[in-house]
């Protein structure tokens, strides 16, 4: 499997492009995680290339890298990610 | 308040400014290329010693490099950090054994409060020494700061993202890395440089911080980016010129 995720969503269609070529290279599905109130984004997500999307209720307080981080290890380990996308912005990195 | 412990780590980079790329190969001319503390972590110091000028402490600069990073680590002690540690390194370390490395030395010292770093290096650029740090030793982080304020217990970050600014508040121990516009690093006077010289440079091997990491990132090429235009010229102003120069365009995504 292969996990895509930015916070930016235009950072994101663009890796979903790159995502499902990997992904269909290497006969796999394109997952994509939102973290963020907003549902309707993964409709978006699934039009850009994405197999399934993960929606995951954001945490209480702004942006903190470790809880960000959490959330995208608990994706990786149940969805059984092997690579990994991710925006390099600067909360991305 | 008691006093500070901070570390700040430093890396030594080639100086981009007189790097000259083989016009034939598109490397990288790197040999004879003097090599010099990254800038940004010179901002990482110049912070680290106005935090002690305000609130006492000390100040340890760590880097993994070749052996003459010892003459740049003076430079750093005389700015007024007061002792150094320099890993030796042979140069093919990836970031994950770096940040081990690092974090195997900050185990060694033990107490630490606040950790600095530049928010990333002048040749490379990845930033990820920070955050993987804060990871490693399971601390918080605070990266991209342009502005830091320490208190007794506590330090205030505004966090530069470019199209915003963020502040953020942490307890100690952390990780903070600072940008350029954090401030102005001081140049050391005489004195402070020929006062350096009796201040102390500890040398730990990879061997006695007992890492054993082996590099995770191979690199498989380092080319330049060579700039060239395409010299494309519709001569006349016909109409069917016209139609082919914004056709071209339009192929080349710059209209549409």
């Amino acid at each position: 499997m292969v996990l895509v995720y930015s916070e930016r969503n235009e950072l994101a269609y663009e890796l979903l492009c790159k995502g499902r070529e990997l992904a269909d290279k290497l006969d796999k599905k394109v997952v994509s995680l939102v973290i963020g109130e907003d549902k309707s984004i993964a409709d978006d997500m699934i039009a850009h290339g994405a197999d399934t999307v993960v929606v995951a209720k954001p945490p209480v307080s702004d942006f903190k890298a470790e809880e960000y981080a959490d959330i995208l290890k608990q994706v990786v380990d149940e969805k059984m990610i092997e690579n990994i996308l991710i925006g390099s912005s600067k909360n991305g990195r | 308040m008691r006093s500070l412990k901070i570390i700040v780590c430093v890396k030594q980079v080639v100086d981009a400014s007189d790097m000259k790329i083989d016009p034939n190969t598109k490397k990288p001319i790197l040999a004879g290329l003097e090599k010099k503390v990254n800038d940004i972590d010179k901002n990482a110091v110049e912070e680290a010693i106005k935090i002690k000028e305000k609130h006492g402490g000390s100040i340890t600069v760590i880097t993994v490099g070749e052996p003459d990073a010892r003459e740049r680590l003076k430079e750093l002690l005389a700015m007024g950090a007061d002792e150094a540690v320099l890993i030796p390194g042979s140069g093919d370390e990836d970031y994950s054994v770096i940040t081990e490395l690092l974090a195997a030395a900050i185990k060694k010292i033990g107490e630490y409060d606040i950790i600095l770093c530049g928010e990333a290096s002048t040749d490379m650029f990845s930033g990820q020494v920070g955050p993987r740090l804060a990871g490693l030793l399971g601390i918080p982080q605070i990266t991209y700061v342009h502005n830091l304020v320490v208190e007794k217990d506590k330090v205030i970050g505004e966090r530069n993202l470019g199209d915003k600014s963020i502040t953020m508040e942490s307890s100690m121990p952390v990780v903070i890395t600072v940008t350029k516009e954090i401030n102005e690093p001081r140049l050391p006077s005489l004195m402070q440089i020929l006062g350096a010289a009796n201040k102390p440079i500890h040398e730990w091997t990879k061997e006695t911080l007992g890492v054993t990491a082996k590099p995770l990132v191979e690199t498989i090429s380092l080319e330049g980016v060579s700039m060239e235009r395409k010299n494309i010229v519709f001569e006349e102003a016909t109409d069917e010129n016209i139609e082919k120069l914004v056709d071209y365009l339009i192929k080349e995504g710059v209209v549409g």
